[in-house]
């Protein structure tokens, strides 16, 4: 019989879980953006599209370097996952301290608690992973598929965030 | 001797073993029920003698106090009575012996999602007995009055230790815990069973648990995101729900609704599902329309997550929202009602032997009639905006919720006592209990009805500035009230009583007391860590009593014939 | 002991009217069930009936049962969603315009000062001592809700009017009394310590009452100054 792999079934679930969770920030941000009329607000800063893009890209590439790990059963690979991914809870956090130095803060508006909230969960869920992903490093199990699958969770979920928070 | 020691801690404490993790649940639930009923022990009896010093507790509730009760009383009963002992309790004694399994599918993520309940359980406690007061901005935690904390807003790193701040904290820790519970009910089902049980030779109550699992899941969500906007708020000074920033105060009640419709069924389904294992043995026939039900919870599993404005209709929502959700609200109705006459249906024609457990389920079954047909009532948006907020409401969810939270319950610890114990509760004292119980949940919850009828409002300390309602007959309605809830009180010592009487006999239960047809009576009692020497085999379905052609009057799953 | 509080607006009967009909088929419901309940206790026997309910012979039963309710559900929408529509529309024509402020813990109640407009510096306020919101008879008043700190209710039983105050937002909905008196006007939605006090009361009095009284309030500020 092929049962299905405990692993990959309990992290489904707890993205399943995720995505409602994300789902709820989200159509709270839209419902409040709609009521706005104004977004972003006059006088709050704009955000670095360009810059961010390139974090979006950093963090894209350690998606195929996870899939690559996966298939080569490679640790190197693994350690190339990690490294990127904290390359972008760097790059973030260091857009971040430029956007308070701008003023953009979280008390003011709801632009700046939206764009906080929402990019910090994201970012508290990358660290999360990059922890999990040294666990594996360390003990490398025998199917890196768990985590693989709530890496790719946390990567394919920003270019959304990326759209929905900093373009639209 | 240190060894000994150790092994002590990882047996019973921070144990990975199903049955205890189970049992930690409950003793922590049973606790925090004690503590729940002694909150709505003195604020009933400051309802019913009004300024009046309380017994066993002290002078008479000043407004603040009163409102912080309610609310504990609320969160509690929900939160941490329901949730930890019919979802998580029950869900982890039984799920795995019931698909014939050794243990959940993570084993260490149930240990962790305990103590995670835990310390939201501590830092609940702790809230309630802060100097500066306990939370009391109601268990729906509506802003901007919950935001803020009463205009008194202390600056970030005190604003952590409010008790609004810890109340939300303990909330998303108990989430928190209940997610993990859940995946691991979900992957064990799915993929832990055991040989020969296929999905529909599942007892009806892991398939109730898995259900209640699968809607916590989809409706959790929202409501942590929302949690963790209102902690951003009150700590750091955010204004997500402040209108003054461009908040607002009503997507709270949208994420906070989307969530707490769906989860009364969370804690709905798991009591069926006790009851739907109770009344077949007890009757000694098959489940009636065992399939059906499983269709019907479906629907109303999703029918639940899409009504959840019902509680919005006098917060001044679009009319033609209005009609919808009243509509969505008024047809759950349908397939309850199939649900509660297949119940019915299983014990008709019957072989019925009122043990305790039959009694509080079919009394569960009766009381949660009237909890369910009265929903009805607020369900139609017109008269929801007269019923709304007043003891109408009050008197529905609690005969909701007092049948789900503790007759469920209760059935459930007399029915799986001599499995878990290895001894079996007495059961003279036991029908002694259920009926002080269901007689004095009655006259407690009846009256309530006449009250909110007469436009009694909810959360008031003092109905003595309301002349209309400062007047007979409605203050003797409220000591009747109060009378009952005292009653119930008396009841649950006569349970305690019965509770040390047998722990501590000699007599020793036999293997299958009740001659139960699924596997967790296979098992020896109490089952060993590990739960089998060899794994079951299934042969059929769940409820295989009666059969024609047959003398014996029941086969179990592991048998074969 | 009256069910439900006199009534003392246009489509109080009609609320009313809804409850008892609701009432009439849920109690038809729960005597029904009941009595099957008691049916099924009362049909044991010595060895129990083997059947599933997993074909349609058997399962009929519960069946008509849930086709019964959702018969009767559909009934009780027909008529409470036409309810629905006329207590929450606002009618074409309303006479009056009444503010309603909620605060921490007391009702304000604004009335339209010359210019006709609510929520404008002409208006004419009652404010605390003062907490009677006077309305004329047989008038459709149109009631618009609002809130200057927490969520509070203006829950009016005897008009069978209840819509919260929420900051930020105005909400409108309307009501017409139809009976003179002075009637209980309290609070329903927690709003924090002394929600338990908070309170206030209407008083119908008829047409030309209300327009001295409006008139009286008018020189008010004046005879302070």
């Amino acid at each position: 019989m092929n049962k299905p792999s405990l692993g990959v079934l309990g992290v489904s679930l707890l993205i399943f879980t995720e995505v409602m969770f994300f789902a709820g920030l989200i159509s709270a941000y839209w419902v409040a953006r709609l009521e706005a009329g104004e977004w972003p607000p006059l006088g709050q800063p704009r955000l670095p599209i360009a810059s961010t893009a390139i974090n979006t890209a950093v963090l894209l590439l350690s998606a195929f370097t996870m899939y690559k790990a996966q298939k080569q059963r490679k640790r190197s690979y693994l350690a190339i996952t990690a490294i990127l991914g904290t390359a972008f809870l760097v790059l973030q956090g260091r857009e971040w301290v430029r956007l308070i130095a701008f003023g953009l803060r979280a008390q003011g508006s709801l632009y700046g608690a939206f764009f906080y909230t929402i990019v910090g969960a994201h970012g508290v869920h990358v660290l999360a992973a990059v922890i999990a992903l040294c666990y594996y490093l360390w003990k490398f199990p025998k199917s890196l598929q768990p985590l693989a699958l709530f890496w790719y969770f946390v990567v394919f979920l920003w270019p959304i965030l990326y759209i929905i928070v900093y373009i639209l | 001797m240190h060894k000994e020691q150790q092994s002590f801690i990882r047996k019973y404490i921070f144990s990975t073993d199903h049955k205890v993790i189970g049992f930690q649940y409950t003793i922590v639930g049973l606790f925090m029920a004690l503590v729940g009923g002694y909150l709505a022990y003195v604020f009933r009896y400051n309802l019913a003698f009004p300024g009046e010093s309380i017994p066993f507790f002290g002078d008479a509730l000043d407004p603040k106090t009163y409102n912080g009760f309610v609310t504990y009383h609320g969160a509690i009963m929900f939160f941490w009575v329901a949730m930890p002992i019919l979802l998580a309790g029950f869900g982890n004694l039984l799920i795995p012996l019931m698909v014939g399994t050794d243990d959940m599918a993570f084993p260490t993520v149930n240990m962790l999602s305990f103590w995670i309940f835990f310390l939201s359980t501590v830092v609940l406690l702790i809230s309630l007995f802060l100097p500066s007061g306990p939370f009391d901005g109601g268990w729906t935690i509506y802003p901007p009055l919950s935001a803020d904390g009463y205009h008194v807003k202390p600056s970030f790193p005190a604003s952590i230790a409010t008790g609004g701040t810890l109340f939300l904290l303990a909330l998303a820790l108990e989430f928190t815990s209940m997610i993990m519970g859940g995946i691991n009910f979900i992957v064990t089902t799915i993929a832990k069973r055991t040989q020969g049980m296929t999905l529909f030779r599942l007892p009806i109550f892991v398939w109730f648990q898995n259900i209640a699992a699968l809607i916590f899941m989809v409706s959790v969500g929202p409501v942590v995101a929302g949690a963790v906007m209102l902690l951003l708020d009150r700590t750091v000074g955010t204004g997500f729900f402040d209108p003054a920033r461009g908040g607002d105060p009503i997507l709270w009640q949208h994420l906070f609704w989307f969530f707490g419709h769906p989860e009364v069924y969370v804690i709905l389904l798991p009591a069926l599902g006790i009851i739907g294992e109770i009344i077949p043995t007890f009757s000694r026939k098959p489940l009636f329309g065992y399939r059906m039900m499983i269709y019907l919870v479906l629907v109303a599993a999703f029918l639940s997550v899409i009504v959840w404005a019902h509680h919005q209709f006098v917060a001044g929502i679009d009319p033609r929202m209005g009609t919808f959700f009243s509509v969505g609200t008024i047809l759950i109705s349908v397939p309850f009602a199939g649900v509660i006459l297949s119940l019915i249906a299983t014990m008709f024609q019957g072989k019925i032997r009122f043990t305790t457990a039959m009694c509080f389920a079919t009394g569960m079954v009766a009381a949660f009639l009237v909890g369910g047909l009265t929903g009805i009532f607020l369900g139609s948006d017109v008269f929801d905006i007269y019923a709304h907020d007043t003891y109408f409401v009050v008197a529905h969810f609690h005969y909701t919720v007092f049948p789900i939270a503790i007759l469920a319950s209760l059935a459930g610890i007399y029915y799986w006592f001599p499995k878990f114990t290895g001894k079996q509760l007495n059961e003279t004292l036991g029908k002694i209990h259920f009926w002080l119980t269901f007689i004095f949940f009655n006259l407690f919850a009846f009256p309530l009805f006449f009250l909110g009828l007469a436009g009694q409002h909810r959360r008031i300390a003092n109905y003595e500035v309301f002349d209309y309602l400062a007047q007979e007959p409605f203050t003797t309605l409220r000591v009747i009230a109060t009378i009952g809830v005292i009653g119930i009180w008396i009841a649950q010592f006569v349970f305690l009583w019965n509770l040390i009487k047998t722990l501590r006999s000699k007599e020793v239960a036999e293997r299958n007391p009740w001659n139960a047809t699924t596997l967790e009576w296979a098992a020896d009692s109490p089952p060993p860590h590990g739960n089998w020497q060899t794994p079951p085999v299934v042969y059929r379905w769940a409820y295989e009593y009666s059969p024609e052609n047959q003398t014996k009057d029941f086969i179990p799953q592991y048998v074969q014939e | 002991m009256k069910i439900l509080p006199d009534r003392a607006s246009s489509y109080a009967a009609e609320v009313d009217s809804v409850f008892w009909l609701i009432l009439l088929f849920v109690s038809i419901g729960f005597v029904i069930t009941l009595a099957v309940l008691l049916y099924a206790i009362f049909s044991k026997r010595e060895r129990a009936k083997y059947f599933t309910g997993s074909n349609w012979r058997e399962y009929r039963w519960v069946a008509f049962g849930m086709i019964g309710i959702a018969l009767a559900d559909f009934i009780i929408l027909g008529y409470e969603l036409k309810v629905w529509h006329k207590t929450q529309w606002l009618p074409e024509e309303t006479h009056y315009k009444v503010g309603v402020l909620a605060r921490q813990w007391n009702f304000e109640y604004y009335y339209p000062g010359p210019d006709g407009q609510l929520w404008t510096n002409d208006d004419i306020i009652v404010r605390p001592p003062q907490d009677t919101l006077v309305l004329p008879l047989n008038k459709k008043v149109m009631v618009e809700l609002r809130s200057a700190d927490v969520i509070h209710a203006l829950f009016i039983p005897a008009f069978r009017f209840k819509y919260d105050c929420i900051p930020g937002r105005t909400i409108q909905r309307w009501f017409e009394p139809t009976k003179e008196g002075i009637y209980m006007v309290s609070c329903a939605e927690l709003c924090g310590v002394l929600h338990s006090r908070m309170r206030s009361t209407v008083k119908v009095v008829p047409e030309s009452a209300f327009q001295a009284f409006l008139q009286q309030k008018r020189m008010e500020p004046l005879a302070t100054k």
